[in-house]
């Protein structure tokens, strides 16, 4: 196992495909501490964030007016506005950093066929899949608490120190996501399992939090589901997470997160198990 | 006793409609260079992958070093395997992709890496992406992949495909070196029978999926020797008239109806005239002798006849 993940390593830090992925995720954290407010990919988010300051007065008409400098200047003098924990709070984006992770380190062994050298070897499926289901929550989870860290700073060096949080906090904040945030690798994972070809995981991959989050909303609509129901969708636990969640809704949607890991996990490793190697 | 490195019993691979593998019984002596011979879809990279785990068989069973099961998956550590084309990560050079995999083996040693890389002739573009090589580079690298951690068998499927004929030749030499070297054995697919032939020492056909013959190098050259058949209802009584009047050794029986006389000195119609004084019944008598290709075509034909 530990050999596996050293070979991992040496690969993905020879693939260019990571430092893309690193780039992406500085230039997200860059966009957002710079324009001094969250961005997300996702269909719709709400923080749930009540921001007081020039800009809430404004129209429509005269917000458009502003330039960027104008409102990054306004909103740097919000007052009681926590900027990293929204940002934290958007965190769905890195569901598309995590596509780079899974394509390199699982997707790319299928396209290329280069797992059948690992198969051939002394190394059975079960324990290829463990490690790469090991690595790739390893790196997930270290561009995970990169990004909380760098645009901790970040928003302390660049922008007003009364738009941080404490360390302490943002911290307490990062760790209760971390369960969600285990189940996006999970699915990620799982799907590279499952679909194998990058192109065909990229396919699927890439549009299926917004095809998914769309097909919730009608789901919703037509079967009138309870809104309470909808805050187990995994952006809206990212969301609620970091905004002083009560423990009854973080021990639910930890359960949903646990549902969601072994049954990605397990499709996965069945997938995998059955496969015949080309 | 020689030891026996690999032996499959009554393997079989089924698909859906199609079975790969029927049946198919095959056994590699430590030392062998152990070739076989099919057509494309014949089920030689069948037999392959299910003794590399690449696929589950439907069937049967096999051993590796003496171990079946999951003793045998233990022994997997042994075999180096270059299955269907070589496989590497194109972004990584020759050094680099040998690495990983030295990694994954655990071996800590690079010199093996460039050990092998010099045994392909390859250490002058080690540096080289493995997206610029060349098929017959690729195919070298596969084989040095192989052989990295010095297996003691190595299976090689279709090795020489995209070689030049000096490449061919080395890799000959590289095999049978590492055979009287290191005791490697060798199980090398093909569908080219002359190449196979300069460097195996045993022989499997196979044809849809179906052994149609196991034989030693030996055997396989008496089989395609310039003969000449006799056809007759007392193989026993015409092997002993040729012996005791003709005064001819070699030849052979190959069964109740068959004989085949290896001496280039034989007179047919001496042998006639000898068969019928002495009332043995003669089909008949005919020369023969054939090519590799040919032997394998008339396997082919009988195992349809048989079929």
């Amino acid at each position: 196992m530990i050999n596996m993940l050293k070979a991992d390593f040496y690969r993905l830090v020879r693939s260019k495909g990571i430092y893309f992925a690193i780039l992406i995720l500085l230039l997200f954290i860059g966009i957002d501490i710079y324009s001094v407010s969250p961005g997300s990919i996702a269909l719709h988010i709400d923080t749930g964030t009540v921001v007081e300051n020039e800009l809430s007065d404004m129209t429509r008409d005269e917000l458009q007016e502003l330039s960027m400098g104008d409102m990054r200047n306004m909103m740097l003098n919000t007052k009681g506005y926590a900027l990293d924990r929204d940002i934290i709070a958007c965190n769905i984006n890195l569901y598309y950093i995590f596509i780079f992770v899974a394509a390199i380190v699982i997707a790319v062994e299928f396209s290329g066929n280069t797992v059948k050298n690992t198969l051939s070897s002394a190394i059975s499926r079960h324990r290829c899949f463990l490690s790469k289901v090991v690595f790739v929550n390893i790196c997930c989870l270290a561009l995970f608490f990169l990004n909380t860290y760098v645009m901790y700073f970040a928003n302390i060096l660049f922008n007003n120190k009364n738009l941080a949080s404490s360390l302490e906090t943002i911290t307490e904040v990062t760790l209760l996501q971390l369960p969600p945030i285990l189940a996006l690798v999970s699915i990620l994972t799982g799907l590279a399992f499952i679909l194998k070809k990058t192109s065909v995981f990229n396919t699927v991959a890439i549009p299926l939090i917004i095809v998914f989050q769309l097909l919730l909303s009608l789901f919703a609509t037509f079967f009138k589901i309870k809104e309470e129901w909808l805050g187990f969708e995994l952006q809206e636990m990212l969301v609620k997470l970091t905004s002083n969640p009560s423990d009854s809704y973080v021990w639910k949607s930890y359960l949903v997160c646990a549902v969601i890991i072994v049954a990605f996990y397990l499709a996965g490793y069945l997938s995998f198990k059955k496969t015949e190697i080309k | 006793m020689r030891e026996i490195v690999l032996q499959t019993k009554q393997i079989s691979k089924h698909y859906k409609n199609f079975t790969a593998l029927d049946h198919a019984d095959m056994t590699v002596y430590r030392g062998d260079i152990y070739g076989l011979i099919g057509r494309n879809g014949a089920g030689k990279t069948t037999i392959m992958k299910i003794v590399t785990s690449l696929t589950d068989k439907s069937g049967g069973e096999y051993e590796i070093f003496g171990k079946r099961g999951a003793e045998a998956d233990k022994e997997k550590g042994r075999i180096g395997c270059l299955i269907e084309n070589p496989a590497f990560f194109g972004g990584m050079t020759a050094y680099q992709n040998l690495k990983y995999y030295a990694l994954q083996k655990g071996i800590t040693d690079n010199r093996q890496i460039d050990e092998a890389l010099a045994l392909v002739n390859l250490t002058e573009v080690r540096n080289k992406k493995f997206r610029k090589f060349s098929l017959g580079m690729k195919q070298r690298l596969g084989i040095a992949l192989a052989v990295m951690d010095n297996p003691d068998l190595v299976i090689l499927d279709e090795p020489i495909n995209g070689l030049d004929p000096i490449g061919i030749s080395e890799l000959r030499d590289t095999f049978k070196k590492l055979r009287s070297e290191r005791g490697v054995t060798f199980i090398i697919s093909s569908h080219i029978l002359s190449e196979l032939y300069m460097v195996a020492n045993r022989f499997l056909f196979i044809e849809k999926g179906r052994v149609l013959k196991e034989i030693t190098k030996e055997e396989l050259d008496l089989e395609c020797m310039r003969c000449h058949v006799v056809k007759t209802d007392d193989t026993k009584h015409t092997a002993a008239l040729i012996e005791q009047e003709l005064f001819i050794t070699n030849y052979k029986v190959i069964d109740s109806r068959e004989l085949r006389i290896y001496d280039e000195n034989l007179k047919i119609d001496e042998l006639n005239r000898l068969l019928i004084e002495n009332g043995v019944n003669i089909f008949g008598i005919y020369e023969t002798g054939i090519s590799l290709e040919d032997y394998f075509k008339s396997l082919i034909e009988e195992e349809g006849v048989r079929s």
